[in-house]
């Protein structure tokens, strides 16, 4: 089944103070299913990530060129200036484009604020719809039941497997129509592990999802489009997982090693 | 053998550590110790003219510092009322900027700098300022004599600006560093975060910040002495001239030795350090708080 793509990007390149991360990225991201980047540490696949909602900006020293295009309700969208439309407004890419991080990054304050502060600050969400909105989302995740009779703890006190799904489901308020998750699994246990890539699976019925990964099991059980990038910063070869594991995904990685030196930043 | 000689400088080391130990507490117990000492006598007189009386007047046997104490206060709080919140939101524009802007980041830069060598101005230039530009303009605008509780009030909020940025910056930046990611990743920007997640948990910088403030106003002897007129009374009105403890001691030891008038400035010092130990504990017990 031929699917639009969610994403699409062209000649991309980010730099930080002059040394260049990322190089002439062209890639295409199907409009379904989970897209898993992996590739060795400090060849830009989180700086590739974070280009997609312009993350990268809010760090010193980047410099960004290049475009990428979304594809989003209401058509195609781009994220940088310079495109032959003006870039979508920061805020409303960050809504659209829900990211969650390595560590949960819980906020720390209650569960209740952790949800329901990005949805009165960036969604103008009126207070009626506040706590309907904030039981949909944990929900979804499978924290509900975990929650609903503590939302005034600290979210600090969730376990770190709790604190991830909050943060999933924190970015899940908002309504994105992409999610982008950099190694999400990355500092859990392997029970609460299992447990977001079963959500994961769940959730790719009604977003489009790319993540990093690192470990090459998870990328297979996970991924309906691997994306395995070279040390170099250049464009991730696309394949499907299909017929591969970890062995010959293995060698697949040291192949699209590059001669370019790896750029750690 | 190298073991032996290892061993030996370990302890000589240590010896020397102990000794430095013992210096340092035997020098604070002294220094406690004579100031009470030297302010019971005081304290136990205890007639009308005593320390805790209204009136400062030698020449009569009246040696009241309640005025003073009144004055030391009135002057710290007011101070604190006009540098802290100044201080707070000066310190919210530096560690918010928005995401992009070269402008913003380089005047961001400079204020920063700015803030940090203000710490390094000796307090004399100040008041020496404050004589020639502030007092004369009060004079000239408001009334009074210039010399006022208000004059010194608005140089001590100046004086203590950088030390409430800088610890606030300290507690707050760390903070919201950790968190603004995130938030940007939601869609909000750096003073949202600042705003709704890291102010409402930091009540113990923004009032360990205060307390700092507070005590480095207290403190201070060269902004009062020179500009607060030094009238020994309770100020009628900020306009009006007042002493404080410490502009008090200075001008009593700089023209009187060993008489009652002097006896009694053991009493302002005694005051003086038990409000500065306040201070301190006050700090060290949100510190282990947080």
């Amino acid at each position: 089944m031929e699917q639009m793509p969610a994403v699409a990007v062209r000649r991309l390149s980010v730099s930080f103070f002059g040394r260049a991360v990322i190089r002439d990225v062209e890639l295409s991201l199907p409009g379904g299913g989970i897209s898993v980047l992996v590739g060795r540490s400090g060849c830009g696949k989180t700086t590739l990530l974070r280009a997609l909602n312009r993350l990268n900006g809010e760090f010193p020293g980047c410099r960004t060129t290049g475009q990428v295009e979304l594809f989003l309700r209401g058509g195609r969208h781009v994220v940088y200036p310079g495109g032959d439309q003006p870039p979508l407004e920061l805020r409303e890419l960050r809504r659209r484009v829900g990211m969650v991080f390595q560590t949960p990054q819980v906020f720390p304050t209650s569960v209740y604020r952790n949800m329901a502060l990005p949805l009165q600050t960036v969604a103008d969400c009126p207070g009626t719809e506040l706590d309907g909105r904030i039981e949909a989302a944990l929900r979804q995740v499978d924290l509900w039941r975990e929650v609903h009779d503590r939302l005034q703890t600290p979210a600090e006190r969730l376990s770190g497997g709790q604190q991830q799904r909050l943060c999933l489901a924190r970015a899940l308020t908002l309504e994105p129509e992409l999610l982008l998750l950099d190694e999400p699994t990355a500092s859990l246990d392997v029970h609460a592990a299992r447990h977001v890539e079963e959500l994961l699976l769940r959730l790719v019925e009604h977003y489009p999802i790319v993540m990093v990964s690192h470990s090459l099991s998870q990328s297979l059980r996970l991924a309906s489009t691997l994306l395995i990038m070279g040390t170099g910063g250049t464009s991730p070869r696309a394949c499907t997982p299909e017929g591969l594991d970890e062995r010959t995904l293995e060698a697949l990685l040291q192949e699209t090693k590059e001669d370019a030196p790896c750029v750690t930043r | 053998m190298s073991g032996g000689g290892s061993a030996r400088r370990w302890e000589a080391g240590r010896l020397a550590l102990r000794l430095a130990l013992f210096l340092s507490m035997t020098g604070i117990a002294l220094l406690v110790l004579m100031v009470v000492a030297f302010a019971l006598p005081v304290f136990s007189a205890g007639e009308s003219g005593g320390p805790f009386s209204w009136v400062w007047a030698p020449a009569q046997g009246k040696f009241g510092i309640l005025p003073m104490i009144a004055g030391s206060l009135i002057l710290g709080t007011s101070a604190l009322a006009l540098g802290w919140p100044l201080a707070a939101a000066l310190c919210c524009w530096l560690i918010a900027p928005p995401p992009s802007g070269r402008f913003s980041r380089l005047s961001r830069a400079l204020v920063g700098e700015l803030v940090r060598l203000m710490t390094a101005v000796p307090t004399v230039v100040y008041g020496f300022t404050a004589v020639f530009l502030l007092s004369p303009f009060i004079r000239s605008w408001l009334g009074g004599t210039g010399m006022s509780g208000l004059t010194a009030a608005v140089m001590l909020g100046v004086l203590i600006l950088p030390t409430v940025v800088l610890v606030l910056q300290a507690g707050l930046g760390a903070r919201l560093e950790s968190v603004a990611l995130s938030g940007a990743a939601l869609g909000m920007d750096r003073m949202e975060v600042l705003w709704h997640v890291v102010l409402p948990r930091a009540r113990d910088t923004l009032l360990a910040s205060a307390i700092l403030g507070f005590g480095r106003a207290v403190g201070d002897t060269m902004l009062p002495l020179m500009l607060a007129g030094n009238a020994p009374q309770l100020p009628a009105s900020p306009l009006a001239a007042l002493r404080t403890l410490t502009a008090h001691m200075a001008l009593v030891t700089s023209n009187e030795a060993g008489s009652a008038a002097y006896d009694s400035l053991f009493m302002a010092g005694l005051i003086l350090l038990t409000v500065n130990a306040v201070v301190s504990l006050c700090l060290r017990r949100l510190g282990g708080r947080s």
